[in-house]
């Protein structure tokens, strides 16, 4: 029952912060679709704001930490020099190497969409506040913007659960 | 009465802003697909990404990138935060360049022009 200092921050990177990081999208997803006048009292519209607001900073908080210590402190164990790392383990078997040809590839990449995309939604929902009820087109855009953070970071969080089986980080 | 006025919410905001924050940020996705597709397409560009030699050519994109989309992100805040912007065009520019992004970090799209 024992992990090692890399198997723990992998773990936190990986799931710790991927578990806040879907907390925060069904929280912020489901404020910004309800955020509609025939839903909400007066009071109910600021303080569903309020929490809106603070769903879509932690959703863009969570995402910027799960990128950087992913970049920066679980890639480089990763990708290390020399046959035990697990970039060229995958690599040395003709049936893994996909793993890490398109699998690594593209979530090293398109991880990084999510902060940003996240980070727009919550400046924009800050920035109009209670306002944002009276904007239905603007609602709907930061929806498909907030999911689709979501799905640049689902599609990086499940090749990163995929490839750490395949070749796991000790 | 579970429906609300807009008299009854303060004053609205200029979308000037928005749309800078929302073409900007199309653009610092469009920027990162386009850093990730020039580092595979020409892989001598890789050398000049390469900042830290641990994390290789990613730690130029990651920084190159969010530098690059603050930037796009301040520029169009100063231009267009009063001016009267179109929502359509913020829109349709935000979800192009959005699109740009996601497909230059493809892998398959890489291949399919040229890497």
């Amino acid at each position: 029952m024992n992990l090692t200092d890399r198997e723990t921050l992998a773990a936190l990177h990986g799931m710790i912060f991927g578990a806040l990081f879907l907390l925060a999208f069904a929280g912020g997803f489901a404020g910004l679709y309800s955020l509609r006048p025939v839903l909400l009292t007066p009071q109910g519209i600021v303080e569903r704001t309020r929490r809106l607001i603070a769903g879509t900073w932690a959703m863009a908080i969570v995402a910027w930490a799960t990128v950087i210590s992913g970049t920066y402190v679980v890639y480089p164990w990763y990708r290390a020099k020399g046959p035990t790392s697990a970039k060229n383990i995958l690599l040395a078997n003709a049936n893994t190497a996909n793993w890490h040809n398109f699998g690594m590839e593209w979530k090293e990449h398109i991880a990084w969409l999510a902060p940003i995309l996240a980070t727009v939604v919550a400046v924009v929902v800050a920035y109009y506040g209670t306002r944002l009820i009276k904007h239905e087109r603007l609602r709907m855009v930061l929806m498909a913007l907030f999911t689709l953070a979501f799905a640049s970071a689902a599609v990086a969080g499940l090749f990163g659960a995929f490839i750490t089986k395949a070749a796991p980080i000790h | 009465m579970a429906t609300t006025s807009a008299a009854q919410i303060e004053r609205d905001r200029d979308f000037g802003f928005a749309a800078a924050t929302l073409i900007g940020g199309g653009f610092g996705v469009a920027f990162f697909g386009v850093l990730t597709f020039v580092s595979e397409r020409w892989v001598t560009t890789q050398a000049g990404l390469t900042l830290t030699k641990e994390v290789g050519p990613l730690s130029g994109k990651s920084v190159y990138g969010v530098i690059g989309w603050l930037v796009a992100w301040a520029v169009l805040a100063v231009i267009l935060r009063r001016v009267k912007v179109s929502e359509k065009f913020t829109y349709w520019t935000t979800g192009i360049l959005v699109a740009v992004g996601f497909l230059l970090t493809f892998p398959p799209v890489w291949k399919l022009l040229g890497a």
